[in-house]
């Protein structure tokens, strides 16, 4: 297994880079690139000199969720191979969810979907005012099912139950008002505001920031494996469906999928 | 009632105020504040027709948090005192939750370390555009832990991620943004602001107001229980013993750079 | 349908419309409304043709609270009938937010207590610019249990807690800043700004839409369990049959201030 698709860095400081490398398709996943990234953040979860991690990627976009060339072989899958598919996907967010040193996002583009669940999933993230995200799933008739306990904590129930039926593209400046960015800033001061936060981390005590995260997990949060291996089945279960194959199939052939009325009021 | 460090006065409408007083310590707890305060809202417990209770800081600065000296020999001390003593820390905010009648923080100046934890575990914060607040203790090798039932229901583990992992220091609009803060008034505005909401409440049958906030307590996530507290202490107990505490407390009294930020 | 107090209509593009229809006395609930409400949500969760809702109030104002003449017919109950209103009402805001298809709320003028608790059961909501918010409940003397757990999902347990002991009353930017509004449009404006919605909507697949609400049921945890349902309806029926509710409801009939505000703050 080449590691192409991930790169990691580490400086003297103790600050461990992550860097998704699939620049060509807007960092999507596919099912290598989900098994060399989970594989790389145990690396530096079990390494006790990292303080800080930094997760950024190359590119133009800083992801763009599931690969749909992925998406749409797993189609071909048995019920029992695409159930173990999504639960290594979902395996992904918690690794990355539950890091013990603090993570930072660095969103230098667009994020969608999956995309969106990386950034969330960091403990700060910092991207660009220019950066647009969707939840993109409904309109090809899939279901953020993996993201979503991680998103809709991240933003509240109201928002979820708005961006996610929607599927609707929304800019920085909402990102930020409800919780997906912490700032949002202009290209040019991105790189000088992540160091900040990375050197704010780095005055505050390796041990004392562990343990915080520790409580704000135990206490915060309400994600536990049932959640998670339920959001799994939920995706292996739709992206069978008619529904989602003519959703998938219609975005491959550049056509309007047949729910959508033609002839509108 | 009233201590050197805590003073207590109730007016005619029953409206209580609660005033920290240790401007010299800029308002931290220590053993005998921590005593004060909690001596006060006891006696508030049993206080017949009150309305409201409003938490103050004398001075320029709200609360500056805890005593470094106190959590550090807490903490240097025997595990089943430091557990004790963390109760009683803990104690103040849960008595500020259980208390029947809305809770009002008028902040001047800044709230940082446990001083947040007194403005997170009020009903209603009023600060003012200059006030600024910071979760500090990380700063220090401490873990902020014994706010955390409150601050998580307040500002989401979003915004807890961010603020308590950097120690940063927050505005008073942002710190509204985020939820932290309720209403932010310009300086010297705090007064006005404060009589408008106590006018409000005292329109509330009272009746209905304790048992909304019993129904808050009872929905929040997390909820407001013993179990919940009971983390919160235990945390903050194994927080103050561990060795960042010590050197994070040993470098403040020493005046140098703690051994992670060399 | 076309009379009642709530009225329905499927268009073309399987949009269904909930329309509450007491402008008379700005929509304000009671038993045969929250009953119609309920059936209707039942009836558009159980239609095929139905792909989304939008749930509207006509009149002036989306809804403004209990209706009085209800409230002091409840006065009288039994407590086994008191507590069968609390479950009425527990039970009809239940049902409005967990229905299994997406809800688009528009909203006019006041939105108060029980309004709150639809409009924050819904899924997405377009409010004008006028349009006021309160969570009254307590100024009368009695617990808003029934619309809590909802407006604490939709606005955050901090606001709501905050709104519910002062009973301030917030427009609609600030519902907008603090998340039970999504969008703010000019009044009058509510179907223009309503449009790209619904067009989103339209391009979402049907099921994925359904299977997305359930979703963001199960993993959000905003589904009212039993239990706190009971304890909702338990304490929201105590309470209103105590003497402060009495008083509350008295005050509002006499046009008078309540005797628990103080007399020498008394206008006049």
């Amino acid at each position: 297994m080449t590691n192409s698709f991930i790169l990691l860095d580490q400086d003297a400081r103790g600050v461990a880079t992550v860097t998704l490398n699939r620049p060509d398709v807007h960092n999507a996943f596919n099912d290598v690139f989900i098994a060399e990234l989970t594989q790389t953040l145990e690396t530096v979860a079990t390494n006790a000199d990292v303080r800080v991690l930094l997760l950024r990627s190359e590119g133009k976009s800083f992801s763009a969720g599931a690969d749909l060339n992925w998406m749409k072989a797993a189609i071909n899958n048995t019920v029992e191979e695409n159930e173990a598919d999504a639960a290594r996907l979902a395996g992904l967010f918690h690794r990355l969810d539950t890091m013990p040193m603090p993570t930072v996002a660095r969103v230098q583009g667009s994020a969608f979907a999956g995309g969106l669940g990386l950034v969330v999933c960091c403990d700060i993230s910092i991207g660009v005012k220019q950066a647009k995200f969707a939840v993109t799933e409904v309109k090809l008739g899939l279901i953020p099912a993996v993201i979503s306990p991680y998103l809709s904590a991240a933003i509240g129930p109201g928002e979820a139950r708005r961006f996610f039926h929607t599927a609707e593209l929304f800019d920085a400046e909402d990102a930020r008002r409800i919780g997906i960015l912490h700032e949002a800033v202009d290209d040019e001061a991105l790189d000088d505001t992540v160091e900040g936060v990375i050197q704010l981390i780095l005055k505050n005590a390796p041990e004392a920031n562990s343990a915080c995260k520790s409580l704000i997990r135990a206490l915060g949060s309400r994600v536990n494996d049932e959640i998670r291996m339920d959001t799994g089945r939920r995706i292996a279960t739709i992206r069978a469906t008619d529904e989602a194959q003519e959703g998938i199939g219609a975005f491959f052939e550049k056509r309007s999928p047949s729910w959508i009325r033609e002839d509108v009021s | 009632m009233t201590a050197d460090c805590v003073s207590v006065a109730i007016d005619k409408d029953s409206i209580a105020t609660v005033t920290l007083d240790r401007t010299k310590a800029l308002n931290a707890f220590d053993r005998a504040q921590v005593e004060a305060f909690n001596g006060a809202l006891d006696g508030l417990k049993t206080e017949a027709g009150l309305r409201a209770l409003v938490v103050r800081g004398a001075g320029k600065v709200f609360c500056a948090g805890a005593d470094v000296r106190y959590l550090r020999d807490m903490g240097a001390g025997p595990w089943e005192e430091n557990l004790a003593d963390s109760q009683d820390y803990a104690g103040m905010s849960k008595r500020m939750r259980s208390l029947p009648v809305p809770v009002i923080s008028c902040v001047q100046g800044g709230a940082y370390g446990g001083g947040i934890g007194v403005v997170a575990a009020s009903d209603i914060v009023v600060a003012e555009k200059s006030a600024k607040f910071a979760v500090t203790e990380g700063r220090f090798g401490f873990t902020a832990s014994i706010m955390m039932p409150y601050l998580l229901p307040r500002i989401g583990t979003r915004q807890a991620r961010r603020w308590c992992l950097t120690s940063e220091m927050m505005s008073a609009p942002e710190a509204s943004r985020i939820g932290l803060v309720d209403q932010v008034v310009f300086d010297g505005g705090l007064d006005d602001a404060l009589a408008v909401i106590i006018d409000e409440i005292l329109r509330n049958g009272p009746s209905g107001v304790r048992e909304t906030k019993e129904a808050m307590n009872h929905l929040s996530l997390p909820p407001f229980n013993d179990a919940t507290v009971g983390t919160s202490v235990e945390a903050f107990a194994k927080g103050r013993a561990c060795a960042s505490a010590q050197e994070g407390a040993a470098s403040f009294l020493e005046k140098r750079k703690p051994a992670w930020a060399e | 349908m076309t009379s009642g107090v709530v009225l329905r209509e499927i268009d073309r593009d399987g949009i269904g419309t909930i329309t509450i229809n007491r402008p008379d006395v700005r929509n304000a609930y009671n038993a045969e409304l929250l009953v119609a409400l309920a059936e209707a949500v039942d009836a558009f969760a159980g239609d095929e043709e139905v792909r989304v809702i939008r749930l509207r109030g006509n009149g002036s104002h989306f809804q403004a609270g209990a209706d009085i003449k209800w409230l002091q017919a409840n006065a009288s109950l039994s407590p086994e009938e008191n507590l069968a209103v609390s479950a009425l009402t527990t039970n009809t805001m239940k049902r409005l937010n967990e229905c299994p298809k997406p809800v688009i709320a528009l909203v006019q003028g006041g939105c108060f207590g029980g309004g709150m608790g639809i409009v924050a059961s819904a899924d997405i909501v377009i409010a004008e610019q006028s349009a006021q918010f309160a969570i009254t409940e307590a100024r009368w003397g009695l617990v808003g249990g029934p619309i809590l757990p909802q407006v604490i999902a939709a606005i955050g347990v901090q606001h709501t807690r905050r709104y519910a002991l002062s009973v301030e009353r917030f427009g609609a930017e600030r519902a907008h800043d603090i998340g039970l509004v999504h969008q703010v449009c000019d009044d009058g404006n509510l179907d223009e700004a309503a449009a790209p919605l619904f067009e989103l909507l339209r391009k979402a697949g049907p099921k994925a839409l359904q299977a997305t609400k359930a979703l963001i049921l199960d993993v959000t945890g905003i589904c009212l369990s039993e239990k706190v349902a009971d304890w909702i309806v338990e304490q929201n029926s105590q309470q209103r049959q105590g003497k402060e509710a009495a008083e509350g409801l008295a005050s509002f009939l006499e046009r008078r201030m309540p005797t628990w505000y103080p007399e020498d703050r008394h206008d006049g």
